[in-house]
């Protein structure tokens, strides 16, 4: 039986996603068994194409039948109770995500089929052209093999002449040591040159583990110099020896800032452990085009992949001339965010601030980045010469303090003046950072701490801004609210590099059932990564994001408890600041009343709540009780209008039926 | 008060029955058992052969009331590998193809400190070796060209 002979042929354990077994299926089923579609009573005419489909989220057992009845098998409704004596089905479809082309058609006589299946594939490929360009050109954003089925005619996968491969279904840039992505594995074996992949040999019984197991108890456990070892016993080990990422982690643990950039982590180490280690710059690494891995492919292909896709939507609102008033009225009090265009463009430091200004005079200032103090100089050298998939960025908060004179560049606009936070003095949390970074650095989905509200104002570069409201968790985020539907959703994204997150992401996440406070947030951490696996996903949810691209001399107001994620687009310097004002004090107090484990920038995060409370109503005596007041009259006058069941009550959407 | 039990079923269907407190130290099974409130649980593992599940069972049998292991930052320095404990050391002599089903199954069950010491065990026979050591000890294929040889395959000075 087709299935069976589908399902129980051995599959490599390292396939994890259901694309890449559906062209082996393809490939490996013959012709003519593919050729026959089953009589299913929904049918209703010919031609009528579903089109191109995810697989995601299908139970199990459903993509199962799918593939199934793809073969010609009779069509069993997707239960999963059909299935359940093929126990050689289980453990195969470690489904993440695949393509299937689902079409509606009469059974055609079996001399047609043929034809028929190519008119369909056709008609298929072409509706998602149209379809694309239609959609504004966003990126495709699937993942290689997916790219790669695409790309391919799928009427070639069923001629039973052997293809060569099309070039154009190869990404055009190639990894440095030449190796490819899983996903080119099975096209390439369809040439009768193809010799195999060099891992089994290459690994030996370490061969067993995935290659994410390998790299893990290589960052764990091995040092440098065993990895060096390592390079020497094999190609494929010499492909792992050469994985930046994990001479990045060793580079920082060891010399924190104080590392020599030499082009690569790795060079960086062995420079830096040993000044007289020479540099070949001009010889190539050994070229290992018989490895084939999307672990160790993936972060090469996110560094070189193009924000370009993702620039296309801009829906924030700008504005200038923005009184006080309208800007409280309209944006404050509603917590939404703007993008206001006419402040840094007065600022000193429009037009005078850049990388060669920061470098003459600060270039000595030790600035924080991410986990380690480096001199700004330092901090160049590797910003302007390197490829990392997440470049190290500085945001730094004690900028005016080590920078002289710096604070008489800028100013806080008027609108984000109110600093309640002020009334602590030297306790107060962080609050201001300057934030210098090159392109794809930048922060993943997160919300500002303690509710506070922000400002981001960039005064050299750009940034890419997508936003969500407090109450909408955004795509590929997790959090211990214990999103279901988040989750739901993001079960329909499966890929090999999201499983294993997710997977652990279950477990705490159902570990904590009863904590609904967000107080863990898990995501991609690559942004480009989420740009790559989840973009597609933002017109799935609803509301959809903002989306903006904020440029040199303007201002990003970021709304309290609003989900965002910033990519720079080129290199930029920016300033943030967090504040609390009287638009959010009574979000900001509840924050640190309700949720004390999640306040942060200050050393005693217990009894802060208090502490900020009682030097508050020091320093404005009665302000706070009037606000309280005035919100539990608010609220009163709700609940009395509900109650009475009198004039209609909205919660606030749009009633059309008034 | 009676100890909950707990089934496992491997792949080939052996079942084991063991106490719940050996089964939690797995969080996926313990994540399993706290949405099941049943007192004769059952969780197949359709992904784990019967005698790496005898050995996991076993592993978790003799750790069931040892301290949690601190576990060390996931940023920190390579973890030590020399400070595994006697009866750990000799629990982790077995072939190599068992050491690494044990790694997978501990990956597949989440229980970090099985697959802690399985990983330490590894690193242990790959330290201080030579290249050529390495190979013989995991059976590696040395499949550099002689061109590629003298390309840069660096070697650490040793410190």
């Amino acid at each position: 039986m087709l299935l069976s002979s589908f399902l129980t042929r051995r599959v490599d354990p390292r396939d994890k996603s259901v694309s890449r077994l559906f062209v082996s299926w393809l490939r490996h089923t013959p012709v003519h068994m593919r050729k026959h579609f089953s009589l299913n009573p929904l049918l209703i005419s010919p031609h009528r194409v579903f089109g191109l489909r995810a697989f995601n989220g299908m139970h199990f057992w459903s993509r199962v039948c799918w593939l199934h009845w793809l073969g010609g098998g009779p069509w069993v409704g997707g239960l999963q109770h059909s299935f359940e004596k093929e126990s050689n089905a289980k453990g195969y479809m470690h489904g993440q995500t695949a393509i299937v082309l689902c079409a509606w058609t009469q059974p055609p006589p079996p001399s047609t089929c043929q034809s028929r299946w190519t008119t369909y594939c056709d008609f298929v490929l072409a509706r998602i052209k149209k379809k694309k360009k239609k959609k504004n050109a966003q990126a495709t954003a699937l993942s290689t093999t997916m790219a790669l089925c695409k790309r391919r005619r799928l009427s070639d996968a069923f001629s039973s002449r052997p293809q060569k491969p099309n070039k154009r279904t190869f990404l055009s840039s190639s990894h440095p040591l030449a190796i490819k992505p899983l996903g080119n594995y099975y096209f390439e074996s369809t040439n009768p040159a193809f010799k195999g992949s060099c891992r089994t040999s290459g690994l030996g019984f370490i061969a067993a583990l995935s290659d994410e197991l390998i790299l893990d108890v290589i960052e764990r456990f091995l040092e440098p110099r065993d990895l060096c070892r390592l390079a020497e016993t094999s190609r494929v080990l010499y492909v792992f020896a050469h994985h930046d990422d994990l001479w990045r982690t060793w580079t920082v643990n060891e010399f924190r800032g104080n590392f020599t950039w030499s082009g690569t982590w790795r060079a960086t180490y062995l420079k830096t452990n040993n000044p007289s280690y020479e540099i070949q710059e001009n010889d190539t690494p050994v070229q290992v085009s018989d490895f084939y891995s999307d672990t160790l492919y993936q972060p090469f292909y996110c560094a070189s992949a193009s924000m370009e896709p993702f620039m296309g939507v801009e829906n924030v609102e700008r504005r200038s001339n923005l009184s006080m008033a309208e800007f409280v009225t309209d944006y404050a009090i509603p917590n939404k965010p703007v993008i206001i265009t006419d402040i840094v463009t007065q600022w000193p430091a429009f037009g005078k601030w850049n990388d060669t200004y920061f470098l003459e005079r600060y270039g000595d200032v030790r600035f924080r980045a991410e986990v380690v103090d480096i001199e700004l100089r330092n901090y160049y050298r590797y910003a302007h010469n390197q490829r990392d998939e997440s470049p190290l960025y500085l945001f730094d908060k004690k900028f005016v303090r080590d920078c002289p004179d710096i604070a008489d560049d800028f100013e806080v606009p008027e609108y984000f003046r109110e600093d309640y936070f002020s009334v602590l003095g030297n306790e107060r949390p962080d609050y201001r950072w300057l934030i210098v970074g090159p392109a794809r650095s930048g922060s993943t989905f997160h919300k500002d701490p303690n509710s506070t509200s922000a400002w981001n104002a960039v005064i050299t570069g750009s940034k890419k801004w997508i936003m969500y409201p407090p109450d909408t968790v955004p795509p590929g985020v997790f959090t211990s609210e214990g999103s279901w539907r988040a989750a739901a959703l993001t079960m329909s994204i499966l890929d090999s590099t999201f499983i294993r997150l997710l997977l652990g992401l279950i477990c705490f996440w159902v570990s904590k059932p009863n904590t609904k406070d967000e107080s863990e947030v898990t995501s991609p951490v690559s942004l480009m990564e989420w740009h790559l696996n989840f973009y597609k996903k933002i017109h799935q949810i609803q509301p959809r994001p903002i989306e903006a691209i904020c440029r040199a001399g303007e201002v990003m107001f970021v709304p309290n408890g609003w989900w965002h994620m910033v990519v720079n687009l080129e290199d930029s310097i920016a300033i943030t600041q967090n504040y609390v004002g009287a638009h959010n004090l009574l979000n900001v107090l509840r924050f640190l009343r309700d949720k004390p484990n999640q306040v942060s920038g200050v050393s005693d995060t217990d009894g802060f709540y208090i502490k900020f409370r009682e030097a508050f109503q020091k320093a404005y005596p009665g302000f706070l009780e009037r606000i309280e007041k005035e919100e539990t009259e608010k609220r009163l006058t709700t609940w009395e209008r509900l109650k009475d069941g009198g004039s209609r009550f909205s919660f606030g959407f749009v009633s059309d039926d008034e | 008060m009676s100890v909950r039990k707990i089934k496992l079923t491997s792949s080939e269907g052996t079942e084991f029955v063991v106490d719940a407190d050996v089964a939690n130290q797995s969080v996926i099974m313990r994540n399993m058992l706290e949405n099941c409130e049943a007192h004769d649980a059952v969780i197949p593992l359709p992904d784990v052969t019967t005698p790496i599940l005898a050995k996991v069972i076993e592993y978790c049998t003799h750790h069931r009331t040892g301290a949690p292991i601190p576990t060390d930052d996931a940023n920190s320095v390579p973890k030590k590998t020399d400070n595994i404990g006697k009866w750990d050391t000799e629990f982790c002599q077995m072939d190599q193809e068992t050491l690494f089903d044990l790694i997978l199954a501990a990956d597949h069950l989440d229980i970090k400190p099985l697959l802690d010491l399985a990983c330490a065990t590894v690193a242990n026979m790959i330290h201080n070796k030579s290249p050529e050591e390495i190979r013989q000890t995991f059976n590696i294929l040395n499949d550099f060209s002689l061109a590629e040889i003298s390309k840069d395959n660096e070697r650490m000075e040793q410190k």
